[in-house]
């Protein structure tokens, strides 16, 4: 069970504080909503570890995450943009997710291969970010999700590049590694069209002037 | 109602001051003669002796290999230095003096190149700072700042600045989202550096390794002071000589056209495959370094970075220290009582406010007539005018031109008694190629933006200009006259060539008094030449405040 308890974070400078409480078990999914400014991506970049809260817990079948440095923690971050570097390859993007020297052994280059294959993009392996559509640049993000094996997914606004019809398309990739990997999934979203598509439970974010 | 008030104010294909464009053409025509006249000069004199048999001489090859060699280590140090140094100014965020050194590294392009000369002597010359300890601790005192290693010491000087400021434009643009995968993925010092710095670095370390070179390559006042004999001289060092006390007109006519034969073909090879890189980067991108950058732990790098920060510092401070320091002896003060400190005061006022307004003038009309072609596609070739004209005073370096009008003039007439026209329009020329690049940009937009609801308002020019234009852009207008004249104030280039004892400015004067060991006096005149610049620079970016209040360039 992933648990946010009483998370407290202001700002340097803030003019409200910006708060969360809510659990999710393995397999389900959560979609933070809220107007811009609400402070969405906050709570992810304090799930992640880029930023520490001022109170309140994040911990994951009882273990805190807090002392632990982002690369330690057990998810996986699909940013709103920019998730590729644009010079290296679809296969060195994914392979960055196993190791970060790309050092890759013969089973790590077999499940890049499947990873590949399970997003939909055999044959892309030596093809450059900026070659391909943006449908193709979130696959590759999630190839790489497929390849850490994570228990946690963080999705920062997943759908905003993308028109209706891709969205469903990627939204039924999501959920089919959910159901496979047993992902918990938290989600930054306005749209509650993009919650329902991922089955995910609505958590309504209020910003709270002064406190 | 007067009959007429309603017609439609009869007015030109373009509304607003279509002066400016007129001016913008008459002024590019004035440019081109200018240049044209100067290259005139050297073909006429060249050929009272072909190059061809200037080329056969040994000490011309020891010349433009000198001049090469030395470029080339300047850039592979200035460059080669600057990598750790902007890593370690991107990722350390938090220690005391940061803003201002990456502020330092932004001006380093103004500093006058006598001032940086003579604190670089008062530090490490034979009687410099460093030498001071060594005779302390009981060693002998060393000569190492003339020749080769005094001219990559002042180049690495002026040079790791330059070269520093443009990566760390290049680092800040690195998306945050980057920085954070690198730390959510755990890259180490070694991959961050490898997948994350390096590709950007890669793109932007060519076109720095260029203008580098390029300056080294057309380096005069340095080496005239630190350099000496045809062992360690450049051409244009050798141009000046060849001008100034050899009398060899055809030598030094036949030098300038192998400088502008090199310059032009290194400049073609530099920046035909990539632009030039830009200057001026949002400060406040570079200041706020990523604080997701995650490789800032690790006691190793810490220590790397402090050492790399500190050595930089200590280079790059110490020089202004010893000037300003060197100033604080008494007997410095003796030059103000000398008639030639005022003269070369008030010369250096009028040269660079006059070759300020000049450029920056220029500078407006051609951006003006760049905007206005913006839309004309039979003239869009025309728009590259700001490169052009940036490439030319690359190709041509200012002592090179100068050389020519000398040249060209004295066939008429005493060409020193023109010397002062004659520095003011080369500075001009010079600091026109950063003024256009200042106002392009701004001129462009504001022109696009208001030019057809001028017209459909029916404003006169005037009303146009005086409501409209000048609020939006005498921000950027008053910031490329301040820039301008600056670097027309610090400039030891030309008035060497045309400098007489009736014609002399400020950094002539530190030049000469350099030259004649009086390092206290020296010091008393570089400081003025500092203070006037600061002065100057202050002065005109604060003409910006007259007229109507503030307007934003959007």
């Amino acid at each position: 069970m992933l648990e946010c308890r009483d998370l407290r974070y202001r700002h340097t400078g803030g003019d409200h504080t910006i708060g969360a409480d809510f659990s999710l078990e393995a397999g389900q999914g959560v979609a933070l909503m809220g107007p811009s400014g609400v402070g969405k991506t906050t709570i992810l970049n304090l799930i992640a570890g880029f930023l520490t809260p001022q109170s309140g817990e994040i911990a994951l079948d009882g273990v805190s995450l807090l002392p632990l440095a982002p690369a330690s923690r057990p998810l996986t971050y699909l940013f709103q943009s920019h998730n590729l570097f644009p010079h290296l390859t679809v296969w060195e993007n994914i392979a960055l997710g196993m190791d970060p020297g790309l050092r890759i052994d013969s089973a790590g280059r077999g499940n890049i291969r499947t990873a590949l294959g399970r997003v939909g993009l055999d044959g892309m392996e030596r093809r450059l970010p900026t070659s391909l559509s943006g449908g193709q640049q979130q696959r590759v993000g999630l190839a790489r999700c497929l390849v850490r094996r994570r228990p946690v997914l963080l999705l920062d606004e997943p759908f905003s590049a993308l028109d209706r019809e891709l969205r469903d398309d990627i939204a039924a990739l999501i959920l089919e590694l959910q159901q496979e990997l047993r992902l918990r999934l938290v989600v930054s979203t306005h749209q509650p069209d993009d919650a329902a598509a991922l089955h995910a439970r609505i958590i309504r974010l209020e910003g709270r002037p002064g406190d | 109602m007067p009959a007429g008030a309603l017609a439609v104010r009869p007015s030109g294909r373009r509304s607003g001051p279509a002066g400016f464009t007129a001016a913008g053409i008459l002024l590019l025509l004035l440019v081109l003669a200018l240049v044209g006249g100067s290259f005139g000069g050297l073909l006429f004199h060249a050929g009272e002796l072909p190059v061809g048999a200037v080329l056969e001489r040994p000490y011309t090859w020891s010349i433009i290999r000198f001049t090469l060699w030395q470029a080339g280590l300047s850039t592979l140090l200035s460059v080669g230095l600057a990598i750790p140094l902007a890593r370690a100014l991107h990722r350390r965020r938090g220690f005391y003096g940061r803003r201002l050194l990456i502020r330092l590294t932004s001006v380093s392009l103004v500093v006058p190149t006598m001032v940086a000369i003579l604190g670089m002597v008062a530090v490490h010359g034979r009687n410099g700072w460093v030498n001071d300890l060594l005779a302390f601790a009981g060693h002998a005192r060393q000569d190492y700042l003339y020749g080769l290693a005094g001219i990559l010491m002042t180049h690495v000087f002026f040079n790791l600045p330059l070269a520093t400021r443009l990566m760390l434009n290049g680092l800040a643009e690195i998306p945050s989202a980057q920085w954070k995968l690198a730390a959510l993925y755990g890259f180490r010092d070694r991959d961050v550096f490898r997948l994350v710095e390096w590709p950007v670095l890669r793109g932007v370390i060519p076109g720095v390794a260029g203008v580098v070179f390029l300056l080294c390559f057309t380096s005069f006042a340095i080496v005239l002071s630190l350099g000496g004999g045809p062992a360690a001289s450049t051409l244009e060092v050798a141009i000046y000589q060849a001008l100034r006390f050899e009398f060899d007109l055809p030598k030094a006519a036949a030098l300038s056209l192998i400088q502008v034969l090199l310059c032009g073909i290194l400049t073609v090879l530099f920046f035909s495959f990539r632009g030039a890189p830009a200057w001026g980067a949002a400060d406040a991108a570079v200041m706020e370094a990523d604080r997701h950058r995650p490789d800032t732990g690790g006691l190793g790098g810490r220590l790397a970075d402090a050492a790399v920060i500190t050595l930089a510092a200590v280079y790059l401070l110490t020089p202004f220290i010893a000037v300003a320091l060197g100033t604080l002896d008494g007997r410095g003060w003796s030059i103000v009582t000398d008639g030639r400190f005022w003269h070369a005061l008030g010369w250096s006022v009028l040269i660079s406010l006059a070759a300020g307004f000049i450029a920056t003038a220029s500078g407006f009309c051609m951006a003006w007539l760049c905007a206005g072609l913006d839309g004309s596609p039979g003239w869009r070739p025309l728009r590259v005018l700001p490169e052009l004209v940036g490439a030319l005073t690359l190709i041509i370096p200012p002592l090179t031109l100068g050389a020519g009008l000398f040249l060209l003039l004295r066939q008429y007439t005493d060409a020193l008694s023109l010397g002062h026209f004659m520095v003011i329009s080369v500075n001009a020329l010079f600091t026109l190629a950063f003024t256009l690049r200042v106002l392009v940009g701004p001129v462009t937009r504001q022109r696009r933006r208001f030019e057809n609801l001028g017209r459909s308002l029916g404003m006169s020019s005037l009303a146009l200009w005086r409501l409209v234009y000048w609020p939006v852009l005498k921000r950027p207008i008053c910031y490329a006259l301040a820039l301008a004249t600056t670097l027309a104030a610090g400039d030891m280039g030309v008035i060497a060539l045309f400098g007489t004892e009736r014609l002399s400015t400020l950094p002539l004067l530190v030049y000469r008094l350099l030259g004649g060991y009086r390092l206290e006096q020296a010091a008393v005149a570089a400081l003025c030449l500092c203070a006037l610049c600061l002065l100057l620079f202050w002065l005109l970016e604060q003409l910006a405040r007259l007229g109507r209040g503030e307007a934003r360039d959007a």
